[in-house]
């Protein structure tokens, strides 16, 4: 694949190139680990944003949702329950709220792009009113997933490459996978084809909502709390990352590793601009401009279609 | 006036031209025939501007002088206007700014609505055609969409009109209006090149006719050499005296798969008005049962709300080997043994951008799954690769993008994905639309072979020669109803076409 090796060898040169500009602050092995660390985050959910923008719909909610289900997490540890009901609660809340947002789509009709800007809106209220005051997580477990390592290898980034394989597998090697790209290849050849459009389309936001879980519970592990602003513009990078890494946002087309390639791309740019110091305010700046003029060099690079008949 | 010369395109991997050489005349109607893949879209695109000078070899002269046009601007500019098979119109403008679209008539700088829908009426009269120019185009149907389109390019001044497969979407009364208008505007001395898989329409209207084949142009007919076999043998490059196979006989008594009852579909959004109005038919196994009509008659309309398909709630009763069914949707249908392969290839049939595989296999994926949904590769790919063969489907692997293929192979990776599903009753919507005279031939003898395996089969399709020649029986619709029933071989061209416009 073409647009994989593009990425692959834009990725280390953007390192080198960081690297030879913040007089080697890049290339050392504890900042190559808090870029990933930093990563994994918006890699957990751009896996799942990948069928979902596949599907030919968006999810603009996983960011609040995430730093929502992060902070129900932190409040429900808070007033004492257990890991293992709170991480179960979590989950089914997660999953009940991605096949709210698949049902409002689905069955009322509603375009994606409202229903999940609805609830952005609306879990970004709810998580500044749970997460206000801050909640302090204190729970060692949970506390080891944002903070530690196995074989050197931090958990955080491991969750992420299991989210990876799932997402992955589930995009290629299932029925339901094939389906949610069929949904966005073409809505209504899927219904004539006796595809349950409706049910694929709740799976799909069922599986960002679980990813939005992961991504909420890794996220406030690393903070070490549940605050108000955990998850702010998340949805923003992870459907960037989805673009970066090829996705349409007509639907039909994604891969979850080229997804991670792209969200791997925009750490590597802000990781760099970080280490040189350039500000914070800057940096966004200079990555929409990024963003932007990606998209424009793959349209211009892009095989013009050529259908005989 | 239009002439190519040795005009050659190599896409990647394919040769699309090898070599055309061709002249259009003012005042003639010259029509582009091909099998699928001979080159005919390429053709337009480089004398329509899309492929722009330089990517293709060869030379294009317009009034002897060489053209070098860099996109469709170029090209209109000249006074080529091509007018594809998918139509160009804004869907939410009025008649009149579509007609004007591009060159609104200015007053102090504001449109001029007055002057713009008197130019639209103008232009329409040339066609032949009364229609208010204050309607919504999205509202139209799409002969008159298509005429809306034709108006356009008369009030830009072009010289050279090309049309591609104007006639494919139309009805037989439609088509009749665009080929009245074809030849008012051929008398108006405009050059036109048309093109088109329908060989009686193509006949009738050209003055000469050119022959692609693999992209080199095979030779120019005038009108008085026009015979049917002789264009259909130059277009296959073999003597096809036989497109159509014998008539199979649907002998033995068999077992009753579907029975229709006063099966009613009121009409959607209109509650005094039915689409379909008491449709009452038996379809036995081994049978091949023809629908004639005409576009609105109902036809799809009725095989639609059989697979659920439909906006609406049918009235009736519905018997599907001999227990009742009521239609829910397209996967039900699909476990009642119904499949339907239906009339809007691209807009209802593939995936573009996905595999030959994937598409074929994306009604039967389940048994190709275990349980859970873990789709097992190697089962999915034979039964794949089975189909390619029995099919005779031309792909170069079975990850092959399926929107690369020919409409006739697409078309046949779409039955593929049917056939897959297993079906008792196979509905085949207008299953030879845009495919070539080969392929054509083969879906012939496709659909009397599964017949005589025992499938039952509804055959729909605008080229009422097919129907009258495959059918056992068959059921002419018009305004929802079944107006007539016969046993095939029963019913003439003439007498059928009549009985579907209501003139007998």
């Amino acid at each position: 694949m073409k647009r994989a090796l593009v990425l692959l060898i834009a990725i280390p040169l953007i390192w080198v190139l960081f690297n030879i500009l913040s007089h080697g602050a890049i290339l050392t092995t504890g900042n190559m680990v808090n870029l990933f660390k930093y990563m994994s985050v918006t890699g957990i959910l751009a896996t799942g944003m990948t069928l979902v923008i596949g599907a030919g719909y968006i999810d603009l909610s996983v960011g609040s949702l995430l730093g929502f289900l992060g902070a129900v997490n932190a409040w429900l540890l808070m007033t004492g329950w257990p890991l293992w009901t709170t991480l179960l609660v979590g989950i089914l809340l997660a999953i009940l709220l991605g096949s709210l947002h698949g049902f409002i789509v689905a069955w009322l009709r509603v375009p994606a792009f409202i229903a999940t800007l609805s609830g952005l809106l609306a879990y970004t209220g709810l998580k500044q009113y749970l997460a206000n005051p801050v909640i302090p997580i204190r729970n060692e477990t949970l506390l080891r997933l944002g903070q530690g390592n196995v074989y050197g290898i931090p958990i955080c980034v491991l969750v992420l490459g299991l989210s990876a394989i799932l997402c992955h597998f589930l995009a290629t090697r299932t029925k339901q996978g094939r389906y949610v790209f069929a949904l966005g290849s073409n809505r209504e050849a899927a219904r004539y084809a006796g595809i349950p459009v409706r049910g694929i389309t709740v799976f799909a936001f069922a599986l960002m909502g679980l990813m939005a879980f992961l991504a909420g519970i890794t996220a406030t592990s690393q903070l070490m709390a549940g605050a108000a602003d955990i998850g702010d513009y998340q949805e923003m990078y992870a459907i960037a990352a989805c673009v970066l890494g090829g996705a349409s946002l007509r639907g039909g087309t994604g891969n979850v590793w080229m997804s991670l390639l792209g969200a791997v791309l925009m750490a590597s740019i802000l990781n760099g601009m970080e280490q040189m110091g350039i500000a914070s305010t800057v940096q966004k700046v200079i990555l929409g401009l990024i963003l932007t003029m990606a998209v424009a060099v793959d349209q211009a690079l892009g095989i013009p279609d050529c259908n005989r008949t | 006036m239009l002439s190519t010369h040795s005009l050659t395109m190599q896409y990647p991997g394919v040769k699309a031209l090898a070599g055309v050489d061709f002249d259009l005349k003012p005042g003639e109607i010259h029509a582009l025939c091909g099998e699928n893949g001979a080159g005919k879209s390429t053709l337009i695109k480089i004398l329509g501007g899309i492929i722009s000078h330089g990517e293709y070899g060869g030379r294009v002269e317009f009034e002897n002088r060489e053209c070098r046009f860099h996109g469709p601007a170029d090209a209109l500019k000249s006074g080529i206007r091509v007018i594809h098979q998918e139509l160009a119109l804004c869907e939410d403008l009025t008649v009149a700014e579509n007609v004007c679209l591009g060159e609104e008539p200015v007053r102090f700088g504001l449109l001029d609505k007055r002057r713009m829908e008197s130019e639209a009426v103008t232009q329409l009269e040339r066609l032949g055609l009364k229609l208010d120019p204050r309607l919504r185009a999205g509202t139209l149907p799409v002969g008159l969409k298509q005429m809306v389109e034709i108006a356009r390019a008369l009030r830009q001044r072009g010289k050279v009109l090309i049309l591609d497969e104007p006639t494919s979407a139309l009805s037989a009364r439609e088509a009749e209006n665009l080929e009245a208008a074809l030849r008012r505007l051929r008398d108006e001395s405009y050059a036109l090149l048309y093109i088109s898989h329908r060989l009686d329409e193509v006949f009738r209207l050209a003055d000469r006719i050119t022959v692609l084949r693999n992209g080199e142009s095979v030779g120019t007919v005038a009108r008085e050499e026009f015979g049917s076999s002789r264009v259909v043998s130059m277009m296959v490059g073999r003597k096809a005296d036989d497109v159509f196979p014998e008539r199979t006989k649907s002998s033995r008594p068999a077992e009753c798969l579907l029975s229709l009852h006063n099966w009613t579909l009121p009409s959607p959004g209109n509650v005094d008005k039915n689409t379909l109005e008491n449709i009452s038919f038996d379809l036995r196994a081994g049978e091949i049962l023809g629908l004639v009509g005409l576009m609105g008659s109902g036809r799809t309309e009725l095989v639609e709300s059989l697979c659920g398909l439909s906006p609406a709630r049918g009235r009736g009763e519905i018997q599907v080997e001999g227990k009742s069914y009521i239609p829910k949707n397209a996967g039900d249908a699909l476990l009642h043994g119904l499949a339907l392969l239906c009339e809007d290839r691209r807009g209802h049939g593939i995936m573009p951008g996905k595999s030959v595989r994937e598409n074929m296999t994306y009604s039967a994926l389940q048994s190709y799954c275990h349980t859970g949904g873990l789709i097992r590769n190697d089962k999915e790919a034979d039964a794949v690769k089975n189909q390619i063969e029995s099919l005779r489907i031309k792909t170069p692997s079975l990850d092959f993008p399926i929107d690369n293929l020919s409409g006739g192979n697409q078309q046949k990776v779409l039955i593929g994905r049917w056939l897959l599903t297993r079906p008792k009753i196979l509905i085949l919507d207008e299953p030879t639309r845009g495919i070539d005279v080969g392929a054509k031939s083969e879906i012939y003898r496709m659909i009397q072979q599964l017949a005589a395996d025992g499938m039952a089969i509804i055959l729909i399709s605008s080229e009422n020669e097919e129907v009258l020649r495959l059918s056992h029986r068959i059921l002419v619709l018009r305004n929802g109803r079944v107006v007539e029933e016969r046993k095939g071989g029963d019913l003439e061209l003439e007498e059928a076409m009549a009985l579907a416009a209501g003139a007998a």
